[in-house]
């Protein structure tokens, strides 16, 4: 990490010594999900991906969770599917920075499962490998418990993949995929699935019309509106409710000694009035 | 699709995400309308003016402009084309007395040649117009520049044309003078050709022959003379032919000489007579009646003795007539007779001359035999010399005719120079004032113009690109929740941690408005520096710069070396070439306004 993050991440952690991590093993569980996988200090993150909780972007992956956090309170959805119309549009680092912006309630159990079956890459950005992949627990029927990993400092169980399946009918069987999703909702609150795009694979379309609903993320400046429009209407063909939109990677037009005077400039009233 | 509502934060976005094409439009737009106004637009101090050019030119204008097709009849066209009413115009006298004030003539002329390269010559595509036009510091002196201009050329080209007419006049006349010394020599041998004809001795007929030709040119050739002689020949053959006819005849005379008889009978002569025949029967009437009287009455009647007298007269008639025409028949007999002698003695007089004639033709015929076999080189050689004489009689004449009209045109074109070809002008309206292109004004239309290409082109980019810009753009398009908006996290980073490249973007605005500051700068200082402002009233003198003047010297000093050439020529020549101003000076009497400053 640069000193730049580094720098507020030291902020961050001054309170908890790291003498105090090392040694934390001996004490008590502090969250309800330690001890239940396998269990890591801290994910080490991918450092050009991940984004400084105290920054500004920081600040907006917490509106975005609260955003979410909004439709567990009213609706009681608990499991979001994470994708985009195309690829390389940032669906793995919005949910691993939605994850840590979640993680940062010790109270709430949160997951991360990668369901992107061809292009694997929450294990890329956490370096965290558990025991099984999850492809293994789609097909082999291998046990959520061994595929998972937990961060104590992260707060949050990723379940990451192991090695890239070429086919997917198989793991993509309804049977399996209900089992799994209700033992994952039977044990997390929050669960975010990334998948892969919608209008290449089904993996979105087969996961969202049985969980909570479908969070479309789109890049600024390089997804076309046909291809947004095309993925929305895919994911109302298949019965999935899209829950809303996340534009991510928006440039800022305006230099800098411009844009820091005013604060949060871009934040504007669509994000809050998200239904 | 439905149309989104644009907002201030659109154009605060397209401005900063396409600012470098505003900031290159603008910036090409400007240096090029800068580049138009520094060197292209019309410099100040320039007159430009046209000329006319009419059909009194169509000889003496050089070739490229007199071989352009069918040019009198375009500028024709292009008379009745251009209907425009006549401007305000400064006269050409005015220039060139104005131009004239400061600079001599020669001075004039001479940058006239030191400034060719600058004249620019133009053909109008509507019509026939040659538009020469020239930049000067003034338009009066670009007028005048101009009008010596127009007229040097037509003095140049009627040199050049005087100068191929006096070759032609000198070698057609070093051929004539030649050939009038030929001419001489084949005459004298002519001359003595004749004096050597009558030593021949020719005959009568070949005289005659010779004499009907009018001239020695044709005498007779050697076929001629065998001509001759074979006439010669022939004449011998028809006296030959003649004597026998003669002989003939003599014979025939001789014989009806002998046949002639002595006596002819006289009765015989009188039954022949018609009034003794008619006497006879008178008579022979009356004494049938006289008988027949006497039968039936007596012999008193009165009718018997009238009778009677009448038969007494007619028995003497009778009587007589027996007598007289005995008389007349001897005499007829007689003169036949000696007449045919006197036709025989004719005929051998002839045949004597004939003979004699016969002789002399024969002596002529061995005289041209000798003569002939002697001489027929000689008549040779005249025949030649005659038709040569006559040949180059002949080319003398025709040389002579071109000498004539070489010489004729060669006035003509002399004529040309001065008086009869006067340059019809048509100028463009000189400028009272000096003016210059306003390089200020010019940048902000750049400026102006460039900020309104390149939001053209920013827009068309802009409709093209479908990609998502912003939340509003999503929802609009989607119809759904916004859940987030998360920025591009790499970009602020950069700008957080300084980097190099951040720092640039950073500066990069304030280099552009620096650039823009720095171009007007520029062209202000050289607006300031290269073009200034002339003062009110400024005239023509203060007008010219220095390296103007400078070119003029050095043209000066080029003319004076060219123009002692020109003197030396037209002086061998004796040609009365002048080059006279194309437009008279005026006179000292009406001093010019314009340079009374």
């Amino acid at each position: 990490m640069s000193t730049f993050d580094t720098a507020f991440d030291h902020a961050i952690t001054k309170a908890v010594p790291l003498s105090a991590q090392t040694t934390s093993k001996a004490q008590a569980p502090r969250t309800p999900l330690e001890g239940s996988f396998q269990t890591v200090e801290r994910f080490e993150y991918d450092a050009t991906r991940l984004v400084v909780t105290a920054s500004v972007v920081g600040e907006q992956y917490r509106t975005l969770k609260t955003n979410l956090a909004r439709f567990k309170e009213m609706e009681g959805i608990g499991s979001f599917v994470f994708t985009s119309s195309t690829k390389d549009e940032g669906k793995t680092t919005v949910v691993v920075n939605t994850a840590r912006a979640f993680g940062r309630d010790p109270g709430v159990k949160v997951a991360v499962v990668d369901c992107d079956f061809k292009r694997p890459g929450v294990a890329d950005i956490c370096r965290a490998e558990g025991k099984a992949g999850f492809e293994e627990v789609m097909t082999a029927g291998a046990q959520l418990a061994d595929c998972g990993v937990y961060s104590r400092r992260d707060n949050f169980v990723v379940f990451a993949m192991k090695r890239r399946s070429e086919e997917t009918t198989e793991t993509l069987a309804t049977t399996v995929v209900e089992r799994v999703i209700a033992e994952l909702e039977s044990i997390f609150d929050v669960i975010l699935f990334d998948t892969s795009p919608v209008l290449s694979t089904t993996e979105p379309l087969v996961l969202g019309a049985r969980t909570g609903g479908v969070v479309l993320v789109v890049r600024a400046n390089a997804t076309q509106r046909e291809s947004v429009l095309y993925a929305q209407g895919q994911l109302e063909q298949a019965g999935c409710r899209l829950l809303g939109l996340v534009l991510n990677a928006r440039p800022s037009y305006v230099p800098r000694f411009w844009w820091l005077r005013k604060y949060d400039y871009f934040q504007d009233e669509y994000t809050y009035k998200a239904k | 699709m439905t149309a989104t509502r644009s907002d201030f934060r659109d154009y605060i976005r397209v401005a900063f995400s396409r600012g470098w094409w505003f900031a290159f439009v603008t910036l090409g737009v400007v240096a090029g309308i800068s580049y138009y106004s520094f060197v292209r637009a019309t410099k100040y101090y320039v007159a430009r003016n046209e000329i006319l050019v009419t059909d009194k030119y169509a000889g003496s204008l050089p070739k490229e402009i007199a071989s352009s097709t069918d040019w009198i009849t375009r500028i024709r066209k292009a008379e009745l084309d251009f209907k425009r009413p006549v401007p305000a115009r400064q006269t050409i006298e005015e220039a060139v007395g104005a131009v004239r004030m400061t600079l001599s003539e020669s001075d004039v002329l001479s940058m006239v040649d030191s400034f060719k390269d600058k004249m620019k010559l133009e053909y109008s595509k509507e019509g026939g117009f040659i538009r020469l036009s020239y930049e000067a510091s003034d338009g009066r002196l670009a007028a005048a520049v101009l009008s010596l201009f127009v007229k040097r050329v037509l003095a140049s080209a009627v040199e050049l044309q005087v100068q191929e007419l006096n070759t032609e006049v000198s070698t057609l006349t070093a051929l004539r003078d030649s050939l009038a010394s030929q001419v001489a020599a084949s005459e004298r041998r002519l001359d003595e050709m004749k004096t050597v004809a009558p030593e021949l001795k020719l005959t009568a007929s070949t005289m005659a022959m010779l004499k009907d030709s009018r001239d020695i040119k044709t005498m007779p050739s050697t076929e001629q003379a065998v001509a001759v002689f074979l006439q010669l020949q022939r004449d011998i053959i028809g006296i030959d032919s003649d004597i026998a006819d003669i002989c003939e005849q003599m014979t025939t005379i001789a014989g009806q000489i002998k046949e002639q008889p002595d006596v002819v009978p006289a009765k015989r002569k009188l039954e022949t007579m018609p009034a003794v025949v008619e006497a006879t029967r008178r008579r022979d009437a009356l004494r049938v009646q006289l008988a027949q009287l006497l039968a039936n009455s007596t012999a008193d009647h009165p009718m018997v003795k009238e009778i009677q007298a009448e038969l007494k007269s007619l028995d003497a008639f009778l009587v007589s007539a027996a007598s007289e025409a005995t008389v007349e028949v001897v005499y007829e007999a007689n003169q036949v007779r000696e007449q045919l002698k006197v036709k025989a003695t004719q005929l051998e007089s002839e045949a004597a001359g004939l003979k004699e004639r016969r002789v002399k033709l024969e002596e002529n015929k061995e005289q041209w035999r000798k003569k002939l076999d002697e001489m027929p080189a000689q008549w040779r050689t005249a025949r030649e010399l005659t038709l040569d004489y006559e040949k180059k009689t002949d080319n003398l004449s025709l040389v002579t005719d071109d000498l004539v009209q070489a010489q004729i045109r060669r006035g003509l074109a002399l004529d040309q120079v001065g008086t009869y070809y006067q340059p019809q002008w048509e100028l463009t309206p000189v400028p009272e004032r000096y003016t210059k292109p306003n390089h200020i004004i010019h940048l902000m239309l750049g400026v102006v113009l460039g900020l309104l290409m390149s939001f053209f082109a920013v827009y068309v980019m802009e409709f093209a690109d479908h990609s998502v810009k912003d939340q509003r753009d999503l929802r609009a398009y989607t119809k759904a929740a916004v859940l987030g908006v998360i920025s591009d996290y790499n970009q602020l980073k950069a700008v957080a941690r300084r980097t190099p490249f951040a720092k640039a973007a950073i500066l990069k605005t304030y280099l552009l408005a620096l650039a823009f500051v720095a171009l007007a700068g520029v062209v202000a200082w050289a607006d300031w520096r290269w073009w200034p402002a002339p003062q009110k009233g400024q005239t023509l003198p203060a007008a010219l710069s220095s390296a103007t003047v400078s070119n003029i010297e050095q043209a000066m000093k080029l003319y004076t070396s060219q123009a002692a050439n020109l003197e030396d020529y037209r002086s061998a020549e004796g040609a009365k070439v002048e080059v006279t101003p194309a437009i008279e000076v005026p006179g000292e009497s009406s001093p010019q306004p314009m340079l009374s400053e």
